[in-house]
C-alpha cells in the first residue's frame, strides 16, 4: 500500500499530464483524513499540491486514511465508499465530481 | 475514476447534484446485481430500476438505455482494475515481483467480481464493437503498461508477450472460479506464482524474429 503523500503526488502528476481534462479549473480542494490534511488547489488548470489544510476550501473530502487509500487504489468504488459514509463531502459536490472525471 | 458524465447525459447538462451522483451510483450497483443474475441479454432496463428501488424516469436521466448502463459499468470497472495494477506494480523494483504483483491484483479483482467478469468474458465481445473497442483499449492499456518488464525479464517479442500473458490470466481466472471441479482451491497469490513461472518459462523461449519483424515464414 502506498504512502498517501504518493497518492497525493500522483493525483498532481495525472491532472498536470491531462492538462485538457483541468483547463479553465479554479478550485481548491482539502482532503481530511485521519489525522492529516492534504490541500490540491488548481488555478486555471495547473495543479499544486501542498501539505495541510487550506484557507477557504471550495471542497472538502473527509475519509479515514485508509478509505481514502482504498479509494485512490482502485479497491473501492468512490460512490459506493460515499454511499456507505466512507466518504463524505463537504462543499461544492459538483467539484467533488469534477475530480473524480480529472482523476479517470 | 469514472467520469460520471458518461451517461445518457450530455457534457452541455450541469453537473450531477449529490443526490443525482448518488442515484447514478444505485443503478450502476443494481445492474451489475442484474447483469450478473441474468446476463446482458436477459437484464432488462425494469429489472435494473426494480433491483434499485427506482423508477424508470429515473433510469434515463442517467442513461440512455440498457446499453449504456452496461457500458458505464465496463468504464467503471476498468477503472477499477486498472488503478489496482497500477499500484501494486509501481513500486516494485523487481521485475518478476512486478509482474506476481500484477497477476495478483487482477485475480483479487476476478475473486471480488467473479460474476461480473464472467458474464464479461463471456458475452462481453458479442454484445456490440463499442463494447469489443472498450475491452480491446483495456487489454492494450495492460499490455503496455506491461511492456517495461517484459522487455526487463529479456523478454522481446513483448506484444505477444503481453496479450498471452493476458489470455492465460483471464483462462486461468475463468478456470478457478467456473470450471475447477476437483483440484483445491488456489489463493489468488498461489495462481499469480503459478503464472508468473509458466509466462517466464515461455516467453523467454518465444523465437524471433517473429514474421512481422522481418523474419520468413519458412
Amino acid at each position: 500500500m502506498p504512502e498517501a503523500k504518493e497518492v497525493f503526488a500522483e493525483i498532481e502528476n495525472r491532472i498536470k499530464s491531462h492538462p485538457e481534462k483541468s483547463a479553465g479549473l479554479n478550485a481548491t480542494y482539502q482532503f481530511d483524513l485521519s489525522g492529516e490534511s492534504w490541500t490540491l488547489k488548481i488555478a486555471n488548470g495547473a495543479p499544486e499540491l501542498i501539505q495541510g489544510p487550506a484557507q477557504s476550501p471550495n471542497t472538502t473530502l473527509i475519509a479515514t486514511t485508509d478509505d481514502w487509500m482504498n479509494i485512490a487504489t482502485g479497491k473501492l468504488n468512490p460512490v459506493t465508499a460515499f454511499m456507505q459514509q466512507k466518504l463524505k463531502v463537504k462543499g461544492d459536490m459538483g467539484l467533488a465530481m469534477k475530480l473524480q472525471g480529472l482523476l479517470q | 475514476m469514472t467520469d460520471v458524465s458518461v451517461s445518457s447525459r450530455t457534457a452541455s447538462e450541469s453537473p450531477l447534484t449529490e443526490r443525482q451522483w448518488v442515484r447514478r451510483g444505485e443503478l450502476l450497483e443494481a445492474a451489475r446485481r442484474v447483469f450478473e443474475r441474468d446476463g446482458y441479454h436477459g437484464t432488462t432496463v425494469s429489472a435494473v430500476v426494480q433491483a434499485a428501488g427506482l423508477s424508470q424516469g429515473a433510469f434515463y436521466l442517467y442513461f440512455a438505455d440498457k446499453k449504456g448502463v452496461f457500458a458505464a459499468l465496463q468504464d467503471e470497472m476498468a477503472t477499477l482494475l486498472r488503478r489496482r495494477i497500477y499500484w501494486v506494480t509501481r513500486d516494485a523494483l523487481d521485475a518478476r515481483r512486478r509482474l506476481e504483483a500484477g497477476l495478483r491484483a487482477y485475480f483479487e479483482f476476478y475473486e471480488e467480481y467473479p460474476a461480473w467478469n464472467r458474464r464479461l468474458t463471456i458475452e462481453g465481445l458479442g454484445i456490440d464493437e463499442s463494447f469489443e473497442a472498450s475491452q480491446t483499449e483495456l487489454h492494450q492499456t495492460l499490455a503496455t503498461a506491461f511492456d517495461p518488464t517484459l522487455r526487463e525479464l529479456g523478454v522481446r517479442a513483448t506484444a505477444v508477450a503481453a496479450f498471452a500473458l493476458l489470455g492465460m490470466a483471464a483462462q486461468v481466472a475463468y478456470w478457478q472460479h467456473f470450471q475447477r471441479r476437483d483440484e483445491p482451491p488456489m489463493s489468488a497469490a498461489e495462481l499469480a506464482r503459478a503464472c508468473a513461472s509458466l509466462f517466464l518459462d515461455g516467453a523467454a523461449s518465444i523465437s524471433i524474429p517473429l514474421p512481422q519483424e522481418g523474419g520468413t515464414d519458412a
